[in-house]
């Protein structure tokens, strides 16, 4: 019963958060039938032609209905622009460069993480703990631009060992594209990466000091053993709720990412329909991006109370 | 200041002046039209003279190096994502005029010279009043899209222009069109409302570009991004930007070899100037077009074995004042802006002076160049003594100044910024993406104060049409000049070359003294290539430095 | 701002350990001096920006026009414009000014930390925008606090619909993900700092009153705060004298943290163009501004990115130092 109300919830959730969307990019100034008119704008019976094709003198509540209910069949109208093009074709080409770039940061940060976080915790205020915190530290404190730049500069210098023109899968093909993407991956992960290994860390001690570890070495397993079958589960249960807060760090990223390296995905888009003032494509995004956070919040914590029998109600 | 970006929403007035007022070279434009009597045909005069680059060799060189392969490939890196392949759209950004160039063909062509030669129309004349003009087309051709072409796809093109709906940025130029008539499959009668010397070169412009009447009827609205012409090249799809060749193409190079040459021609949008150049060194771009000077430099001074073809002198950058708004309703305060503004000084520090300072639309190169119709030269002593009297009538000293926001121009604007503070002027800058930035300039309303552009190309005496006479499609200023508007109209209603050249001087000296627009420097442009590249001719003289493709060849 | 708690909580130096009640004073070793007298150093700059003995921020070295590198491009060749001695042009001596003043010129004794791509003072412009970034810093996270922390204390008090009221929309905000809340704000408000300053406010806000909820939860429930209800104490008063000194030292932990992350959010926008209008210095648009020359000239960028990394790097490890000191243990959230 718990499932019902969860979900109800998250629609709940979802609605008020398209709502807001709508409401707040409606407050951008700028006359949207002037802005599409272009050319013609000073003609005020052309400009009043398109006010009505897009019954943009309806009330607020309607519009959103109209848009809504559009949406959810997945018509996004049209960017608003002289040469108008359907919204759903510039996220058609943006959205799978993003998501490239987000997939691969997280499965880099988590395959760099977890034998990292996982070692300094085992052997907690070691050599091998003090260096990697201390480099920890350092990595949370780098923001994406911060690395971005830096790695730019260095590389910049000597082109023929990174590219620096991301080029997605569907031009050159999965080996090259994944070359391009070594730099913006990079910049995105370091973040990450840090988070994570202190969080494995911080878990794993707790776990180690749990009874039930205690148990299995008294019982002679071996410590591998012990490290990766009994205490990685429960340390992976604050990973992947990390990870889930986390998208929210990994989109922001990609904003700045994608505008440092000229990258065509949808954090640039945003930017440049903001500078725009293409509000159609605006409310799209953020709508878009606010209910996949959302969801994934949400699905993360399903899974979450469904894995750990700590957690788990009755 | 690169205003390349702008340039994709040049709607009406600039595009179109680039397009109309152009002619490179000769022709004072006026060796098509014929003197006395009606319709006899006319043939092209030779080259007069006109617009030379700078002093100084290898500006607008074509470049014909090695034997050209047969097939290749090659990717062309390009400055920003195409925003529309529509002659009906504002087909200003140099990227997309490059594409333009290898999809379409142009009803009449600019010959190396710059003169007018044939394409897709075969002969050209006007009555004597220069209001009628008959065009004779080629019936043996179609678009790629099997579609024949003929009068009545010219017809269809300027239909569809004239249409509201269509919503064309070239309303107000093909407002001068009263009827389009095609009498047979091969003539096209254009029956203007106002005379026109200059038809012609419209023609071979961007108007000029003819698109296939199937494929808008069947596109309508998303036409822009399903363009299908007569040209070298056939558009694969807007998002791959994969140019094929066209199998049917119908020009041959002089050795009657088929053109193109290549079979692939691939546009990379690489928005960032230096990563264009890195893209090249790394091999993965074969060729790129810049309006960014230190590309330029970058690859002069030396390092890797890279050609630059250099073009220039047509175009400037220039500040655009509203004439209908204070502080710049006061010719005081423009005046003071003139003489605090410093070309030097900007040369020098953002171009390593490698840039020419632009006084006057036309280049001194130029037969319709005149040294009295230079703007103010910097004086800062003048400035400031025009400020403090603005100031004591107690008139507004300060404005905001508006730009697209490319590092050049943030750059540009601030070392302005602190020039005019010197002078006493508070200056604020703003930056607008593109499309916003030129509906706020271009919107009627007059809502801006100061804003940077780029002058339209100006070969032919025509080139001040548009932006100077009063309610002129490219007068943003609101400048109005009764003396002006008699010249400019007269330009246009007289063949006789030495009376239009003696017009334009006299409308260059009186806009020196309004100061309705600002030049700051003449542009330059680069089209940046491996040595295995060739074949790239010179480039049209309206086109911000794009090329046509066609003759594009990979060596043996 | 859900990322700051997720970075809040992992720079815990230590796991939980039993609670020993109340804080346990430690000794304030390197580990808290060094970063704090670089934030000191910052904030001393930020205040006294203007009093300082520094270069004109915004204008442009008068000799760079005068040794800027000049190339003709016709014949490909360089050159470095000389001037014979007590040459005066534009009230400038040309003669004397050196290849120091150019733009974008590395660090020398005309420049300390040399010039940015319009010759203008590195330096002074860092010192200044060190001002912007402790305004975007501690002035947005300071409101967040008060505002956030407010309702944050009032919900987990109070309990019930208020706290059920307060906490959905706080939840329906935290829905957002952070940078683009603030892009969404700016992008209604228009670009400015005082608007970037408003948008990272509003995304700190309800990051402010989940955790001061939380950590009100905790004490709500004990024994001093039960005592003094049944003394007849007001509300406010309990809020106020027994509930506030306690969950004081987790928030300001975190608030520390918090403060590194909004300078590092004033710095995006500042890179994406959103925030200072120009010729104001930002390091964000330090940073821009230099990526521009990057392949020439990397300092322009990378001094400001420098500038950054520390400070958010010292306050970082202020935060964490706060937590060991006063030994916070972070309630669940």
């Amino acid at each position: 019963m718990r499932w019902v109300v969860k979900i109800l919830a998250l629609i709940g959730v979802v609605i008020i958060v398209s709502m807001l969307t709508f409401l707040m990019t409606d407050l951008l100034p700028g006359d949207p039938a002037e802005v599409i008119a272009g050319s013609n704008a000073s003609d005020p019976a052309f400009v009043h032609k398109i006010r009505q094709e897009l019954n943009l003198d309806d009330p607020l509540p309607v519009r959103y209905v109209h848009w809504a209910g559009a949406a959810l069949h997945g018509d996004f109208g049209r960017s608003l622009e002289q040469n108008s093009e359907p919204i759903s074709d510039k996220l058609r080409r943006t959205i799978p460069n993003t998501v490239q770039l987000l997939l691969l940061a997280e499965i880099v940060s988590i395959i760099v993480a977890v034998p990292i976080g996982v070692y300094s915790g085992y052997r907690a205020n070691g050599k091998f703990d003090k260096v990697t915190t201390g480099v920890a530290f350092l990595l949370l404190a780098t923001p994406a631009f911060v690395s971005g730049v830096v790695l730019i500069a260095i590389f910049s210098v000597s082109t023929h060992l990174l590219k620096i023109q991301f080029q997605p899968i569907s031009e050159v093909g999965v080996v090259e594209s994944l070359k391009t993407s070594i730099m913006p991956v990079a910049c995105i992960s370091v973040g990450i990466i840090a988070v994570y290994v202190r969080l494995l860390r911080t878990d794993m001690i707790a776990t180690l000091q749990e009874d039930f570890v205690l148990n299995a070495r008294a019982k002679g397993l071996k410590s591998r053993y012990i490290l990766f079958r009994h205490a990685l589960r429960p340390s992976s249960f604050s990973l992947l709720t990390v990870a889930g807060i986390n998208l929210g760090t990994l989109i922001g990223g990609s904003v700045i990412v994608e505008q440092l390296f000229s990258i065509n995905g949808v954090g640039n888009l945003l930017v440049q329909s903001i500078s725009s003032r293409d509000i159609a494509t605006v409310q799209v995004i953020v709508l878009i991006i606010s209910v996949t956070y959302v969801a994934v919040n949400f699905l993360v914590d399903l899974l979450y109370s469904s894995l750990d029998p700590r957690i788990r109600r009755g | 200041m690169s205003n390349r970006r702008v340039q994709s929403r040049l709607p009406y007035l600039f595009a179109l002046l680039i397009v109309f007022a152009l002619v490179a070279a000769s022709c004072g434009g006026n060796d098509d039209k014929k003197g006395a009597s009606d319709n006899t045909t006319t043939t092209q005069a030779g080259d007069t003279g006109g617009t030379q680059p700078p002093t100084g060799s290898g500006f607008n060189e074509p470049e014909h190096e090695g034997t050209p392969a047969e097939g290749g490939s090659i990717v062309f890196g390009v400055e920003s994502t195409i925003a529309s392949l529509d002659p009906a759209g504002s087909l200003a950004q140099p990227s997309d005029i490059l594409t333009a160039l290898a999809i379409y063909d142009h009803l009449i062509d600019y010959d190396p010279k710059g003169g007018l030669t044939k394409s897709l129309a075969t002969d050209w004349s006007s009555s004597s009043d220069l209001k009628t003009w008959t065009i004779k087309v080629r019936t043996d051709i179609k678009f790629s899209d099997g579609t024949p072409f003929n009068a009545a796809a010219v017809k269809a093109q300027f239909d569809r222009f004239l249409d509201p709906a269509t919503n064309c940025t070239c309303a107000p130029t093909v407002a001068q069109i009263a009827s389009v008539e095609t009498p047979d499959d091969a003539t096209v009668v254009f029956k203007l409302k106002e005379p026109n010397a200059f038809w012609a070169n419209t023609l071979a412009g961007t108007l000029g570009f003819i698109a296939s009447p199937t494929a808008t009827a069947k596109y309508g609205a998303d036409y822009a991004r399903n363009p299908v012409g007569t040209g070298p090249f056939v558009l694969q799809s807007y998002d791959s930007l994969v140019l094929k060749k066209n199998p049917n193409y119908w020009k041959k190079d002089s050795e009657g070899r088929q053109l193109p040459y290549l079979d692939q021609i691939k546009i990379e949008p690489i928005p960032d100037s230096k990563v264009r150049l890195q893209s090249l060194r790394s091999g993965d771009i074969d060729i790129f077009q810049t309006a960014d000077t230190d590309n330029i430099v970058d690859v002069v001074k030396g390092g890797g074995d890279f050609k630059v073809q250099k073009v220039t002198g047509t175009s400037s950058t220039i500040v655009l004042l509203n004439l209908k708004k204070p502080p710049f309703d006061d010719i005081r305060m423009r005046q003071a802006f003139a003489y605090a503004l410093n070309r030097t000084e900007i040369n020098r520090v953002q171009y390593q002076g490698s840039r020419q300072e632009s006084y006057s639309a036309y280049n001194p190169s130029s037969p319709f160049y005149t040294k009295e119709g230079e703007q103010p030269h910097f004086d800062l002593a003048k400035a400031k003594a025009l400020v403090a009297d603005l100031k004591k009538d107690g008139k507004p000293t300060d404005y905001k100044a508006i730009c697209i926001p490319t590092d050049e121009s943030r750059r540009v604007l601030s070392l302005v910024q602190q020039q005019m503070a010197k002078a006493g002027i508070k200056v604020t800058n703003e930056f607008k993406d593109q499309g916003s930035y030129v509906n706020q300039i271009f919107a009627k309303t007059g809502n801006y104060q100061a804003g940077c552009f780029r002058s339209p190309q100006t070969a032919t005496p025509d080139g001040l049409h548009d932006s100077l006479i009063t309610g002129g499609s490219g007068n943003v200023m609101f400048y109005s000049n009764k003396q002006v508007d008699k010249d400019l109209t007269a330009i246009r209603a007289t063949t006789d070359a030495d009376e239009q050249a003696k017009l334009v001087k006299r409308v260059q000296v009186t806009a020196a003294k309004d100061l309705p627009v600002l030049q700051l420097l003449f542009d330059l442009f680069g089209n940046i290539h491996t040595s295995k590249v060739s074949g790239l001719p010179a480039p049209e003289p309206w086109s911000l430095g794009a090329i046509k493709v066609a003759g594009l060849y990979l060596q043996k | 701002m859900a990322d700051t708690e997720i970075i809040a909580s992992s720079v815990e130096a230590e796991p939980a350990s039993p609670d020993d009640g109340g804080f346990k004073k430690r000794r304030l070793g390197l580990a808290f001096w060094i970063p704090a007298a670089w934030v000191l150093l910052v904030v001393f700059g930020a205040v006294f920006a203007n009093i300082l003995p520094l270069k004109p921020p915004n204008v442009p070295d008068k000799c760079a026009q005068f040794v800027a590198p000049q190339f003709d491009l016709s014949t490909g060749k360089e050159t470095i414009p000389t001037y014979p001695p007590n040459t005066t042009i534009e009230g400038v001596r040309a003669d004397l000014c050196t290849a120091d003043s150019r733009p974008s010129a590395k660090p020398s004794s005309t420049h300390w930390l040399g010039t940015d791509t319009n010759a203008r003072d590195t330096f002074s412009r860092l010192v200044h925008g060190a001002r912007v970034a402790m305004i975007a810093g501690v002035a947005t996270i300071a409101v967040g606090l008060l505002v956030g922390g407010t309702i944050g204390l009032i919900a987990g008090y109070y309990r019930g619909r208020t706290e059920t009221a307060l906490m959905a929309v706080v939840d329906i905000m935290l829905a957002f993900p952070t940078l683009v809340l603030a892009l969404a704000i700016v992008a209604v408000l228009g670009r400015g700092l005082t608007n970037a300053c408003i948008a990272i406010t509003v995304v700190a806000i309800p990051a402010f009153a989940r955790i001061t909820r939380a950590n009100t939860l905790t004490y709500a429930e004990r024994e001093f705060v039960t005592a003094a209800r049944v003394m007849g104490a007001k509300n406010t008063r309990i809020m106020m004298r027994e509930i506030l000194p306690n969950v004081i030292f987790p928030v300001v932990a975190f608030a520390l943290v918090a403060i590194a992350v909004a300078i590092v959010a004033e710095g995006s926008l500042a890179f994406l163009s959103l925030s200072v209008k120009d010729p104001q210095a930002s390091w964000g648009q330090m940073i821009l501004d230099g990526r521009s020359d990057i392949e020439n000239s990397p300092h322009v960028a990378l001094i400001p990115a420098a500038a950054m990394f520390v400070t958010v790097l010292c306050f970082n490890l202020l935060g964490d130092q706060f937590r060991q000191i006063f030994n916070v243990r972070d309630a669940a959230l």
